[in-house]
């Protein structure tokens, strides 16, 4: 039971009192029940999170994603930590390993729990039937604000100091780098209701940046035709690759035009999903 | 070097990390515990690794235990260092209650409201010390500059002034001191709960003792922000005017005087008229 109130009071901490929570990391003071906790939080309010947004397509998407959210972030923090240590190191905090780590754990966790506190909202706004471009921005707006609590914690780590506002920039391209790249290797998370089957793991579609620069392209009317590429990764983002019983449909803004299909009636498309 | 190939190796090294683990974590510590940790590291590594293998047993044994707290007392009372001990001690006196007739009165929720305060108390010592690690606080410098300006025959605001600055550095010390010595009697009587609460348990005493140490730590507790609070107001009230002196029958003086905003109670009742 004492286990229980030490877990819950250091939560109250994470949430309401993010310098007290940075101090405890850099003084080193019970920071592996914090670490601890934090583990635990990363993993609870990912997967409450993860459920939600799977949620949108429903069945085994639900547990899929509520696996998949909080793997990414964990996964995405053991790749960063080792360079964040080297980061701060060279950037005038030479701190001991577990601090570093104690740091970002403790951050992560108070994204993980606003997230947590984000998804009923979530949830609401999918059950009253927002369509996937909406529901993948409010998705999308959750994590941003998650990660604006999340800084609160990191900030305040890092200290007053020569070399903070050039810490928090090297861990943020660090983190985002790799995060996205984490995250796009166990996509999709959002899953169009009428997708026949939804599967674990996309198969590999080039990298983050690909994407990103071919969603770019389209954005701005530059497609590439099917029969012109060579690989898939050239394909705009939203364009459906590939269908059981419709013919291909070669235009994103079409793709964009056409009304969205009620959520119970399967259309059998696979369509790239965020 | 593919996906697959740096997985692999990461797997490696969880695996060795785990191996680790269960190998230095102690062999008192409960199976379930060692085995929780060395899992965790598995997939974890980086993120566990750095805790488990640096860090020694969060449950230490009843004799580590005592050496811990005979060693700890010896070290100075640092707010965070404090403010671990002291909720280390809450709970394992709640601990000890539990499964009690004195689980009651001890339960989780009062235990959480103590150790809000608790930490409460501890994070205002935290800021007193903070406050007086800068160098603008530095009692020596304070004390030096005062006597310098004394010495210089400096004008008489100007010395006013930096012994009023002073005076206040001398407060906030005792105030640091006062608050650390709460905490550290609050965390003897938690102790002295404990230990309480064990001879109970195997004497099968009565609750009277019990009931008298919880209530005693409860007046202290929830003296350690009254004490605190009312010794500023105090300071603040008794606190040595530091207006320039001007003579009560100088007519008119040729310059605006230098102001200080009011302090006292009837300074600003004044102010309001």
């Amino acid at each position: 039971m004492s286990a229980t109130v030490a877990s819950s009071s250091l939560v109250t901490m994470l949430l309401r009192a993010p310098a007290q929570v940075a101090r405890q990391c850099r003084q080193d003071s019970d920071i592996r029940v914090l670490a601890a906790v934090s583990l635990a939080a990363i993993a609870i309010g990912g997967a409450a999170f993860g459920g939600v947004v799977g949620s949108f397509r429903g069945g085994a998407q639900i547990a899929f994603a509520a696996v998949k959210i909080p793997l990414a972030m964990l996964l995405a923090l053991a790749v960063c930590v080792p360079s964040f240590h080297a980061l701060a190191a060279v950037l005038g905090r030479p701190w001991p390993l577990r601090t570093v780590v104690a740091i970002t754990l403790s951050s992560a966790a108070r994204g993980s729990l606003a997230l947590l506190a984000f998804a009923p909202a979530v949830w609401l706004a999918y059950d009253l039937g927002l369509d996937y471009h909406r529901a993948a921005l409010l998705a999308a707006a959750a994590y941003g604000l998650s990660g604006l609590a999340a800084f609160g914690i990191l900030l305040r780590g890092l200290g007053d100091g020569k070399g903070r506002f050039a810490t928090v920039l090297a861990f943020g391209l660090v983190f985002f780098s790799v995060a996205a790249q984490t995250g796009w290797i166990l996509r999709p998370y959002l899953v169009r209701p009428r997708t026949k089957e939804a599967p674990f793991l996309r198969a590999r579609e080039g990298s983050f940046v690909d994407a990103i620069w071919t969603a770019s392209r389209s954005s701005m009317g530059i497609y590439v035709p099917r029969s012109e590429e060579s690989n898939s990764d050239l394909l705009p983002l939203a364009q459906p690759i590939e269908t059981d019983n419709q013919p291909p449909i070669q235009s994103d803004s079409r793709n964009q035009s056409e009304p969205e299909a009620p959520r119970s009636e399967p259309s059998g498309g696979r369509e790239v999903e965020r | 070097m593919s996906l697959l190939d740096l997985g692999a190796l990461y797997l490696l090294g969880g695996v060795v990390c785990s191996v680790a683990i269960w190998r230095r974590s102690s062999k008192q510590s409960s199976t379930a515990r060692r085995l929780a940790s060395a899992l965790v590291a598995l997939p974890l590594w980086p993120l566990w690794a750095p805790f488990a293998l640096t860090d020694p047993d969060p449950r230490p044994q009843p004799r580590r235990r005592r050496h811990a707290a005979r060693s700890k007392a010896a070290e100075p009372a640092g707010g965070h260092d404090l403010a671990g001990r002291i909720e280390r001690a809450l709970y394992e006196a709640v601990e000890a209650a539990e499964g009690t007739s004195f689980g009651a009165m001890l339960n989780a929720e009062a235990a959480t409201r103590m150790a809000g305060e608790m930490r409460r108390a501890c994070e205002r010592l935290v800021e007193l010390q903070d406050v007086l690690a800068q160098p603008e606080f530095n009692f020596d410098r304070a004390k030096q500059k005062a006597k310098m300006l004394e010495d210089q025959d400096a004008s008489t605001s100007a010395a006013r002034t930096a012994r009023m600055h002073l005076d206040n550095i001398e407060r906030l010390m005792a105030l640091g001191q006062m608050q650390a010595d709460a905490l550290t009697e609050l965390e003897q009587a938690l102790g002295a709960l404990h230990s309480q609460l064990v001879v109970a348990r195997y004497a099968g005493s009565t609750s009277e003792g019990v009931d008298a140490i919880v209530s005693d730590l409860w007046a202290r507790v929830e003296g350690l922000g009254e004490a605190l609070e009312s010794d500023v107001v105090t300071s603040i009230d008794s606190a040595p005017d530091c207006r320039p002196a001007t003579p009560p029958s100088e007519p008119e003086p040729t310059a605006p005087q230098p102001r200080t905003p009011p302090t006292t109670e009837a300074e600003l009742q004044q102010e309001g008229a």
